[in-house]
């Protein structure tokens, strides 16, 4: 196959979200957080494999494999509760790949090593970003349902007394960090799901 | 792979997911490490031998070590570790083995004494 050429499809963020509203729907209840490890591991039966060294030495948080039966994580995201929120936005991440590129993936006929290798070095980096972008996406959207996003930051922002002193980009960040802890993602997270629902 | 291990894999992976525990949720219960708990359930690795360990294990699960399906839990650990279970040895195996073996050797009763020995040389081959 000729991954010089390929071009990623590009997905709109609407799709994305609705992939991700029914996933959730498929997968779990309305309440939040999401559990994404409970998912993974107890729904779609995928064996979560911790591994020593991935986010230090290869900078990788996660990834699915390309059988998908198999998400290996850092290690040290599973046994430190400090990266619990790192680890559940990764998994989520990982579904993202799951539920959308993966027929993509399909398609790239990737059938031996040799033509793993030719996929990673040939497909053009723009192209890669769209995948990993989409299935960010994808992450947001699922830990984040909207419809509550919208109830809660309304809440919050009802008991901000000096609201009007605050600029947009104060607020989101006020926000996030509150919202953050209720859907247990992390602040940075969190502040680029507000940015990104912000550019609308 | 070895057969044992996966089966005792599965078990393991099903009885977890079926007291809604995750990966990590299991091993910090038990205070295990989550590499390895994933490899056992993979039929990687061996479980663990130590009984004190099984033992835990078997009630996070939620499973009572001292009742059937405990000891079934246990069993399974043992036989994929390549270990007949003790008290499949001492019940079972062992008395089935030391009547013939007595009256293959001299056609009398053995004593007290001798069938522990026999027990313990059984247990330790």
């Amino acid at each position: 196959m000729d991954y010089k050429n390929i071009i990623v499809p590009f997905i709109n963020k609407d799709i994305i979200k609705k992939q991700a509203d029914l996933f959730r729907q498929k997968y779990w209840d309305e309440s939040i957080p999401v559990d994404i490890e409970k998912i993974v591991d107890n729904k779609l039966k995928m064996d979560i494999i911790p591994v020593a060294g991935l986010k230090d030495d290869f900078d990788i948080d996660a990834f699915i494999t390309s059988d998908w039966n198999a998400v290996y994580a850092d290690l040290k995201s599973i046994t430190d509760d400090r990266f619990i929120n790192r680890l559940r936005f990764s998994l989520a991440h990982e579904m993202g790949h799951f539920v959308s590129p993966r027929a993509i993936y399909e398609h790239f006929q990737i059938q031996a090593e040799i033509d793993y290798y030719k996929f990673y070095e040939l497909l053009p980096r723009e192209e890669y970003s769209k995948l990993e972008v989409q299935a960010f996406i994808f992450a947001g959207y699922l830990l984040v349902p909207r419809d509550i996003l919208d109830k809660e930051k309304k809440l919050i922002m009802k008991k901000i007394k000096d609201i009007n002193k605050f600029d947009s980009g104060t607020l989101r960040a006020y926000l996030a960090n509150y919202l953050s802890k209720k859907f247990g993602i992390s602040f940075e997270a969190m502040q680029s799901i507000l940015n990104f629902d912000n550019k609308k | 792979m070895n057969k044992n291990l996966q089966k005792f894999g599965k078990l393991l992976k099903n009885l977890r997911i079926e007291r809604n525990l995750s990966l990590r949720e299991i091993c910090k219960l038990v205070g295990y490490d989550p590499s390895n708990w994933s490899k056992i359930e993979r039929g990687i690795i061996s479980p663990p031998s130590e009984e004190r360990i099984l033992q835990s294990w078997a009630k996070a699960l939620g499973l009572s070590p001292k009742k059937k399906e405990g000891r079934e839990f246990i069993d399974e650990a043992r036989v994929a570790q390549g270990i007949i279970p003790e008290d499949i040895l001492t019940s079972q195996d062992a008395v089935k083995c030391l009547p013939a073996f007595f009256r293959t050797l001299r056609n009398e009763k053995p004593t007290k004494e001798e069938i522990d020995q026999l027990i313990k040389l059984i247990k330790n081959s």
